[in-house]
């Protein structure tokens, strides 16, 4: 358990800036995602906490401790990588073993080891093995101990990579995508195995993925990443409800936004269609802004925005309506039990505590509701 | 279905039959010639079973020629294999001129082997070639290089190297490309990080079949060095650089003993084969593993 303090990173590969002056605090024991679109530098901050690749500038503190200049092995950090990285010449338990066996064996006690020659090596094996299985039993893995990764599923090479990563007990657990290469139902499933091991070990843990839903279902806070800049970290509720820009809302939430483009009038009143929202923005009044809505933030009412029904993507619980308003395509999130047909002419209430308003340059700016006084 | 005979057999059968011509045949026809006493140009030959083979078994000239086939193959396969594996190392860490270097060392294999004997030979004359004028600069005395029994095989050994080397190494830096970078990085972070420890860890493991390929392949290639023994030593001085291959071509076309030397082709014919088979054998035992 150890506190990580990221502040003022920068790096560069040759021309290209990947990350701008990233600071980021992580508590001890939090599970924070780094969320981003593939390329926006998350995967090349974590290789750099790992200490696989070097900052230009800025530091790193773990557990109050600067980790510049300091080897990867030395860190304290270990990591599960996307593909696993497990040697496939070595059982699940000679993968486990190996972070103790490097540091707690020399180089030639290995080799012994190997051969069963020295005596005091064994001894140190014994009490490795003894570790391995416990752990083992921990992440309910013993029946595959002996068996090469080859042998294993995606799922329990998953648990091997993790067993590796936690069996050295150590401040901080680096995860680079780790359920990107398992299939959709494992990846739902590991992912909360994931969330409860990493609770139960208490380890502080950096997790990247680009999936959004992913990192809302696992993690305590979320930094979500654009163009090598931490551009929002909150929690999950936060980073849904109140996306600090366009960006953030935009790459948050697994349907598109219903997005308008709007002029306020000198009041600041938004209205949606013909439809007033009962709230306004004085701060942006006269100006054009974006006025945006999440699927769940239309509801098909007896009035309201007309539209027409074009699809209906049924989830089971619920469904996705793409709708059809003054030539465009709107995605509305509804309850599954009475769907209108397909080509019906509907209508569309807005729900004006789900409205997002974003400036011209894409920041969300406030709202409020009409009739409390306006604080300039 | 008769049809589709048909079609086969024509399709097959222009390389069968060129196959038979120039592959079966020929073997046959040597294999044949190696139990008679036929000498090209001489009389109508006659069957003597097996004493071509025993003849030339008990011949000192065929076991020292043997013997000095064996030598040479012992010293440049684990000298070639090994500097290859250690060059194609090195330009994979490389993060400039790769392709360079990869160039350059390759260059030597597919030179044509019989001219760059001529620019050794040029390189080794015992009173104006280079090495020697360079040695002489530093003090060190001339030697002959090439007419030494003791440095005229090593020198061919080292040619022969400095022509395997970058065979072997392109075929390791294909081997290399295909260690994934993520068990290099684990590696590190699980305290295995130098570079010792992570070739005998993540790199050796990746690159095992390969390195058997290249040993099997390199050690035919030594088996079969012809050029060099014959542009600069023609199998002397003695005996030393009487590699099989040349003496099989002394035989046949030198001194036209055409049954000892299909004999001798016929041995060399095994040699091979074993090696062959062997490599088989251990790449099967490897994928089955």
């Amino acid at each position: 358990m150890a506190k990580l303090e990221i502040q003022g990173l920068s790096k560069r590969f040759g021309a290209t800036a990947v990350l701008h002056s990233i600071s980021l605090t992580a508590e001890a024991g939090e599970f924070i995602s780094l969320l981003g679109p593939s390329g926006c530098g998350k995967s090349t901050l974590l290789r750099i906490v790992a200490g696989l690749e070097q900052a230009d500038a800025g530091s790193i503190r773990l557990g109050g401790r600067e980790l510049a200049g300091v080897a990867p092995r030395d860190r304290n950090v270990a990591m599960v990588f996307q593909s696993f990285a497990l040697y496939p010449q070595m059982t699940a338990r000679e993968n486990i073993a190996l972070p103790l066996r490097a540091r707690r064996l020399t180089r030639l006690q290995r080799l012994a080891d190997r051969f069963r020659l020295d005596g005091a090596s064994r001894c140190v094996g014994a009490e490795i093995d003894r570790q391995v299985e416990a752990l083992a039993h921990t992440l309910e893995i013993s029946a595959l101990l002996d068996r090469h990764p080859v042998a294993l599923s995606g799922g329990q090479r998953q648990r091997v990579a993790l067993g590796r990563a936690l069996i050295r007990q150590s401040s901080l657990l680096l995860m680079d995508e780790p359920l990107s290469s398992l299939d959709a139902r494992l990846r739902v499933q590991t992912r909360e195995e994931i969330a409860q091991i990493q609770r139960q070990f208490g380890v502080t843990c950096l997790f990247v993925t680009h999936d959004q839903a992913e990192a809302m279902a696992v993690s305590d806070r979320i930094a979500v990443m654009l163009h090598g800049r931490i551009v929002q970290l909150g929690t999950p509720q936060e980073i849904y409800r109140a996306p600090r820009s366009l960006a953030v809302a935009e790459f948050i939430g697994s349907a598109p936004l219903n997005r308008f483009a709007l002029d306020l009038p000198p009041d600041g009143t938004v209205q949606f269609g013909e439809v007033p929202l009962g709230m306004r923005a004085p701060a942006q009044a006269g100006k054009s802004v974006t006025l945006a809505f999440r699927p769940e933030g239309l509801r098909l009412a007896a009035a309201g925005v007309p539209a027409t029904v074009r699809r209906i993507e049924y989830h089971g619980a619920e469904a996705f309506l793409r709708v059809e308003h003054a030539g465009r395509t709107l995605i509305v999130r509804t309850g599954a039990a009475a769907l209108p047909a397909i080509g019906a002419p509907i209508h569309l209430a807005p729900d004006p505590a789900a409205a997002l308003l974003f400036d011209v340059e894409g920041k969300r700016v406030a709202i409020e509701p009409l009739r409390e006084p306006a604080h300039v | 279905m008769s049809e589709r005979r048909w079609a086969g057999l024509l399709l097959a059968g222009p390389v069968a039959i060129l196959m038979l011509l120039l592959q079966v045949v020929p073997l046959l026809l040597v294999v044949g010639t190696s139990f008679t006493d036929w000498q090209l140009g001489g009389p109508a030959p006659a069957l003597v079973g097996f004493a071509r083979y025993r003849e030339l078994l008990a011949d000192p000239n065929f076991q020292a020629s043997a013997a000095a086939t064996l030598r040479y193959v012992l010293m440049v396969v684990p000298g070639a294999t090994g500097l290859g594996l250690v060059l194609a190392l090195l330009i994979s860490g490389c993060r400039r001129g790769r392709s360079l270097y990869q160039t350059i060392f390759f260059l030597p294999y597919i030179a044509t082997l019989a001219a760059m004997s001529m620019a050794w030979q040029i390189l080794l004359h015992p009173s104006f070639g280079l090495v020697n004028q360079a040695l002489e600069a530093i003090g060190v005395p001339a030697t002959n290089w090439l007419r030494d029994e003791a440095t005229a095989l090593p020198v061919l050994v080292l040619i022969g190297i400095w022509h395997e080397t970058g065979f072997a190494m392109v075929f390791f830096l294909a081997a290399l490309a295909s260690v994934p970078t993520e068990l290099h990085d684990a590696a590190r972070l699980d305290g295995m990080g130098a570079a010792w420890d992570r070739f005998w860890l993540v790199t050796a493991p990746h690159i095992g079949a390969m390195t058997l390929f290249v040993i099997v392949v390199v050690t035919a290639h030594a088996l079969m060095t012809f050029d060099t023994v014959a542009v600069l030593t023609q199998g002397g001085p003695g005996n030393a650089t009487r590699l099989l291959l040349f003496v099989i071509y002394q035989e046949a076309f030198a001194f036209f003993r055409t049954s000892q030397a299909a004999a001798a082709t016929v041995l060399f014919l095994i040699a091979a084969l074993l090696l062959g088979a062997l490599q088989l054998r251990l790449g099967r035992r490897r994928e089955g593993a």
